[in-house]
């Protein structure tokens, strides 16, 4: 472990640092004439950052590595996490996932990527980067002054038992937060916020000292229904960080940057760019499955932003109705009755509402790896799989001469509860509209052989939204 | 970290719900090519490989349970030049899927399946039912003014002979060739009914004994199903649906039927919904073969007033569950429901699910343990295929295959018994809930 030299350039940098911080500090907290409630507001987030150990303590962290635990609800084991950081910016995430080993989250000063064995290789999306960038800015103290312009106290709350004071903090673009401080310690114990339509509140305990400078060893945030639990097992300050560890393979790079053109040529053939034009889409198709010999007929219809009904009929089944009306997802049958969807098959049954599919899949996605070419008779395919942190999402195989998807290996949900590997094949592309449709889907499980052929695809057929709405009666 | 769902479905989304449904459904009415003597190699071979790779392909269980299926093949196929006619080859291929030692492989005559109304004149009636009942296949039912009751038949009868066939030959031959009893009398029911239910117009001799040891033998001609009969589904034949309801005594409402098909459901519904509060239901599954799978959850859905499984079906690459959807206006009230030896399929699944949930009280004898999902196939034919796809788990992952379903009150049917119009099995069910619905003992809740 290095500890920060005494000597005097150290101690020079330090104070050079130091006054530079305080200075920002003070531009941002007196610049103004301030306001009773905004020279409240800057009374206790100074004796925050006095309670912390000071900012010359706070300028004298360089780097840090976290060793954490943390929790995604009581249902999934803990991730162990180490976090290394520098005081420029620089990061570095290492989860070791139950299912797929070791996820690597980093960003270098000009790229923020991510990599796993499994999953493959992609940038992190701009939510991703600021939250790991907030999760691992050691300074943050002393930033306060320039990321929140906008601070007031507001009257003490109570928060179990606990008197606490409160300080409402704005950014620059309006979004505002509410900090509590301990009032004997100083020291900021929970953030509350709305984000979106839910909730937000992080807590933070077990206040350890750490090279001077105070660190909550435990960190939990709620929000809506869903709780994380950070647990730090060790903080290490300044410990000396190689900046290779920062960067993204270059290996990695250029098998990305091939696979991103594989798929943009797709977005440009598939006419992705005019499915902003589509409001509405009515897709009637027929299908067999050739292990039964049992045909159906469906009708799709999808409205924007969300909307889906499908009604399909299957001898010896009956008709079977099955939507999404922008909240409830369900399905309707004789046999079965009416029933509400939930987790994954909601989800699912969502991603299929949304006319912009194609393109959030991309977006979604961010994780690829290049699974090389493949030769078939007529056609090469390049197969890439694609990946979010939270699990693969499929093997995708693009003909490289068409840049259209010819198959697609993944999972589907197939019920409430169950889900069967699937590989489905794509043919038959035509034009409608703007866009391209594949007009035959082959879906083939090892049991299970549906070959579906779309009858018509028609575009911006006006539906009313309550054509969507659950049909309990059948 | 959670499995990632969010974009599994893209594209193949709107199929899944298919999928379902393809599973627990089967059938297209096959357009088979004649067969001649100049197609006939062709079309045997084909047909051989078809049945071979279909279930090599689509079997749920990669290691075959242990049987070398690829030896099983090159050991049959040998055999395959010598076998000459459809009769000849049905006997191999049901000899080949014999080896795999699981219920719900079979190879059905294309000449005794139903897919159009004018094809019904291949199953016709006799009005009688029959079940296992003391070591014999016995008269259980006789529909008034059929031909068995034409003929004196009488529930208690004991079938000895069935076209010549003498019952308890088979029933020793299958004891000594080491068949599960629960499997091979579940095979002689389905044997006589199979009989007993033979083209419109041809005739059937039997020979039976009724319960003082009095032996006569009448010749049934086979009369026409007036009732209604499910839709082909695919490669899956139409075959009559009855759907019964009486009022054992107020308040409590007796349901059959005698297949899981879509055409029940409607007066499933009708008497589930209207039940009142107050009342008891008995769901008699004895004899019911099984059908639809997909109508168990749903049946179970209006017994309900919350969500709960009864079972999951694996196959080789996934699996599928039965969940129960609560419905409006569910019956609540205590159920029991009645099984026996000829309660497969998804009749087991059903009891087996319910059982578990703690929703019914189960009563009758041990189910055969022939409960694996299962689709039907076209083959060249124009045989069809009868093929497991999946295992069948509870939900607490006991198997149902090969262990049947274990009955909460034990009670058998005697010979005697059916003879004097009694049922002891509807009479300790009719106990159970009469003291359900009692007001000092509330009924049963659902746990």
């Amino acid at each position: 472990m290095m500890l920060s030299s005494p000597g005097k350039t150290s101690l020079w940098s330090c104070w050079v640092a130091g006054l530079l911080g305080l200075m920002m500090m003070a531009v941002r907290l007196w610049a103004a004439e301030p306001l009773p409630e905004e020279e409240g507001a800057r009374l206790i987030l100074n004796h925050w950052i006095e309670a912390l150990g000071g900012p010359y303590e706070l300028m004298d962290l360089h780097t840090a590595d976290y060793v954490c635990q943390i929790k995604f609800g009581d249902d999934l084991a803990p991730i162990p996490t180490y976090i290394r950081a520098t005081e420029n910016g620089l990061y570095r995430y290492d989860y070791t996932l139950p299912n797929h080993g070791l996820l690597i989250q980093a960003y270098d000063g000009k790229s923020a990527w991510q990599r796993n064995d499994t999953l493959g290789f992609g940038p992190l999306s701009v939510g991703e980067h600021f939250e790991n960038l907030a999760g691992a800015d050691f300074r943050e103290p002393l930033r306060i002054g320039a990321r929140y312009p906008y601070r007031r106290r507001l009257p003490d709350e109570t928060v179990e038992g606990r008197q606490l004071q409160v300080v409402e903090m704005g950014l620059r673009d309006g979004w505002k937060s509410r900090w509590y401080f301990d009032p004997e310690t100083g020291l900021r114990v929970r953030i509350a916020a709305q984000v979106g339509a839910r909730p937000m509140v992080i807590e933070f305990s077990n206040f350890r000292r750490v090279h001077g400078v105070r660190e909550p060893y435990r960190i939990v945030r709620t929000m809506g229904a869903s709780t994380m639990e950070i647990v730090r097992k060790s903080i290490l300050y300044n410990e000396p960080s190689d900046p290779i560890l920062f960067s993204p393979p270059g290996s990695r790079i250029q098998e990305h940057n091939l696979m991103e053109e594989v798929l943009r040529d797709n977005d440009t053939i598939m006419g992705n760019d005019n499915l902003g034009e589509v409001n509405t889409m009515v897709v009637k198709a027929s299908s067999v499955n050739t292990s039964a010999g049992v045909k159906t007929t469906s009708t799709t219809y999808k409205k924007r932003p969300n909307l889906m009904v499908r009604q399909q009929e299957t001898p010896g089944f009956g008709v079977e109705w099955h939507g999404f009306d922008g909240k409830v997802g369900w399905v309707s049958n004789e046999l079965q009755g009416f029933r509400t969807m939930q987790g994954a098959e909601l989800q699912q049954t969502m991603s299929g509402a949304d006319l912009d599919e194609p393109l959030r899949l991309r977006r979604m996605s961010s994780m690829r790896r290049y699974l090389g070419e493949i030769q078939e008779p007529d056609r090469t395919l390049v197969g890439i799989a694609m990946a979010t942190g939270q699990g693969p999402v499929g093997n995708f195989y693009y003909d490289k001469k068409t840049a259209l998807l010819a198959r697609l290996e993944t999972f589907v949900q197939a019920g409430a509860t169950g889900q069967l590997k699937v590989v489905a094949d794509f043919s038959d592309y035509r034009q409608v509209g703007g866009i391209k449709v594949p007009f035959k889907i082959t879906l083939t499980n090892p049991a299970i052989r549906i070959v579906t052929e779309v009858e018509s695809v028609d575009l911006n057929t006006p539906l009313e939204d309550a054509f969507f709405e659950p049909r309990k009666e059948l | 970290m959670q499995t990632n769902h969010r974009w599994r479905g893209w594209k193949v989304l709107l199929l899944a719900g298919w999928l379902l449904g393809g599973v627990v459904t089967g059938a297209e009415t096959p357009a088979p090519e004649t067969v001649t003597a100049e197609n006939w190699v062709r079309l045997r071979d084909e047909t051989f490989e078809t049945v071979w790779s279909t279930i090599n392909a689509a079997y749920y269980d990669a290691t075959f349970g242990g049987v070398d299926w690829v030896a099983i093949r090159d050991q049959y196929r040998v055999k395959l030049s010598a076998v000459t006619d459809q009769a000849g080859l049905r006997s191999l291929l049901t000899a080949m899927l014999a080896e795999l030692k699981r219920s719900h492989f079979a190879i059905m005559s294309r000449e005794a399946a139903v897919f159009t109304p004018a094809e019904r004149v291949r199953i016709g009636t006799t009005g009688v039912r029959v079940a296992y009942v003391e070591n014999v296949v016995a008269v259980t039912n006789v529909l008034p003014d059929s031909a068995a009751a034409r003929a004196g038949l009488r529930p208690g009868d004991a079938i000895v002979e069935l076209d010549g066939l003498k019952m308890s030959g088979l029933d020793r031959y299958l004891r000594e060739s080491g068949i599960d009893p629960a499997r091979g009398s579940l095979w002689l029911v389905q044997l006589a009914e199979g009989r007993l239910r033979g083209p419109v117009g041809s005739a059937i001799s039997l020979t039976v004994r009724d319960p003082g040891g009095e032996t006569k033998a009448v010749k049934l001609v086979c009369t026409a199903h007036e009732g209604v009969w499910s839709e082909p589904m695919g490669d899956f034949p139409s075959v009559p649906v009855e759907c019964d309801v009486s009022q054992i005594e107020p308040g409590i409402a007796w349901l059959r039927f005698n297949v899981f098909a879509r055409q029940a459901m409607k007066d499933i519904r009708k008497l589930l919904t209207g039940m009142p509060a107050d009342g008891g239901l008995i769901l008699d599954l004895r004899g019911n073969p099984g059908g639809v799978t997909v109508m168990a959850p749903g049946i179970s859905g209006w017994l309900s007033d919350h969500a709960f499984s009864l079972g999951t079906m694996h196959l080789r690459q996934g699996h599928l569950g039965f969940e129960v959807a609560p419905q409006e206006h569910a019956f609540l009230g205590p159920v029991a429901v009645l099984i026996d030896r000829g309660s497969a399929s998804t009749s087991e699944i059903m009891a087996a699910g319910l059982q578990e949930a703690g929703r019914v009280r189960v009563f009758g004898e041990n189910s055969p343990g022939a409960a694996l999902p299962s689709l039907f196939k076209a083959l060249p034919t124009g045989d069809l295929l009868q093929y497991a796809i999946a295992d069948m788990q509870t939900p607490t992952g006991k198997l149902i295959e090969g262990h049947g379903v274990t009955p909460d009150e034990a009670v058998s049917l005697s010979l005697v018994d059916l003879a004097a119009g009694r049922d002891p099995v509807i009479d300790a069910a009719t106990r159970w809930l009469e003291a359900q619905r009692q007001p000092s003992k509330p009924p049963t809740r659902l746990p």
